[in-house]
C-alpha cells in the first residue's frame, strides 16, 4: 500500500529525533553539572547527584 | 535556608536509575518497533504512537509537578520546591517539543499537513510557550528569593492550559484523535503503549535526578557569588 509506505520515513524519523534528542540533553546536564562542579571551591561541597548522602 | 540543607541523593542510585530507565527504553522501543504489527489503516507511521504519546504524557506530569511544587513554594518558601519545579519544567519542555515535533511528522502523512492551528496543536503550542517564558523570567530575576515567588505564581496560572490541552480534543472538533484508551485500541497496541509510558516515566525520575543535582550546584554557585558581592560592597 503506498500510504503505508510513505510513512515509513517519518516514523524512522521520529524514533531517530526521539533518542537523539533524549541523548543530547541527558549529555548536556551532565556538562552543564560538571562544569558547575568545576567552578565551586572544593569546600562548597559539590552536591553530587550521587554524591553525599544525608540532607545537610 | 541554606544550600546546605538541600538533600542530597545516596552514592549509586542515579547510574542504576539510568541503568534500569535505559533497559525499559530500549525495551519499548523494540516492542513499538518489531513486537506488534503496524496499524491496518495508518501503516507504519502509526508505530510514532509509542513515542509520541508518552512524551506528551511526560510533558504533563512534568508541569503537574512544577503546578505542585510552586504552591508549596508559595506556602513554605523552602527554596527546594523551587529547584524541583524549575528542574521539572526544563524537562516539560524538552518533551512539549518533542510531541509537538513527532506529532508533526506523524501528522504529514495521515493529515497531509505538517502544522495545522487544531485547537489540541494550538493550546500544546501555548503550553510550550507558557514554560519558556517562565524560564526567561527566572533569567531576569537577579534575587533568588524573587525569582522564586515570580516563577511560582507563573507555576500555577501557567498550569491552567494543561488540562485545557488534555480536554481540547473532547470540547472542540478536531483532526486530533480524542485520547487513546484500552476500548479503542487493540490489546497488543495497549500493552506496548503502557510499557512505553512506563520507560518514559522513568525516563523523567531520571532526567529530574540529574536536573536537579545541577539546579542545587547552581544555586550553591549562586549564593557564593552573592556572598562575594556582599563581602566586596562592604
Amino acid at each position: 500500500m503506498e500510504g503505508q509506505a510513505s510513512g515509513t520515513p517519518f516514523m524512522v524519523a521520529g524514533y531517530l529525533i526521539t533518542w537523539v534528542v533524549l541523548v543530547w540533553y541527558a549529555w548536556r546536564l551532565e556538562r552543564r553539572f560538571l562544569s558547575a562542579r568545576r567552578v565551586l571551591p572544593a569546600d562548597a561541597e559539590p552536591p553530587a547527584g550521587e554524591g553525599t548522602s544525608e540532607n545537610g | 535556608m541554606t544550600t546546605t540543607e538541600l538533600p542530597r541523593f545516596k552514592r549509586g542510585r542515579a547510574p542504576l536509575l539510568g541503568l534500569v530507565t535505559l533497559i525499559i527504553l530500549v525495551a519499548g522501543a523494540m516492542a513499538g518497533l518489531l513486537a506488534v504489527p503496524a496499524d491496518a489503516l495508518q501503516g507504519e507511521v502509526q508505530r510514532l504512537m509509542y513515542v509520541h504519546v508518552p512524551a506528551a504524557w511526560l510533558a504533563m506530569l512534568a508541569f503537574f509537578v512544577v503546578f505542585v511544587m510552586s504552591v508549596l513554594y508559595l506556602i513554605q518558601r523552602d527554596p527546594r520546591w523551587d529547584l524541583i519545579a524549575v528542574s521539572s519544567a526544563e524537562i516539560g519542555i524538552v518533551f512539549t517539543a518533542l510531541t509537538l515535533v513527532l506529532g508533526s511528522l506523524w501528522g504529514k502523512p495521515t493529515w497531509g499537513v505538517w502544522w495545522t492551528w487544531d485547537p489540541r496543536l494550538t493550546t500544546t503550542a501555548i503550553m510550550l510557550m507558557i514554560y519558556v517564558g517562565y524560564l526567561v523570567v527566572r533569567s531576569f530575576a537577579e534575587d533568588p528569593e524573587k525569582r522564586a515567588r515570580w516563577s511560582a505564581i507563573i507555576g500555577i496560572v501557567g498550569f491552567v492550559d494543561v488540562p485545557i490541552v488534555y480536554l481540547s480534543v473532547l470540547w472542540w472538533r478536531t483532526l486530533h484523535q480524542p485520547p487513546s484508551s484500552p476500548r479503542s485500541m487493540a490489546g497488543e497496541f495497549v500493552y506496548v503503549l503502557l510499557l512505553n509510558v512506563a520507560a518514559f516515566t522513568f525516563l523523567y525520575a531520571y532526567l529530574m535526578v540529574r536536573r536537579y543535582r545541577l539546579a542545587v550546584a547552581e544555586r550553591q554557585l549562586e549564593e557564593l557569588r552573592l556572598s562575594r558581592e556582599d563581602r566586596g560592597g562592604r
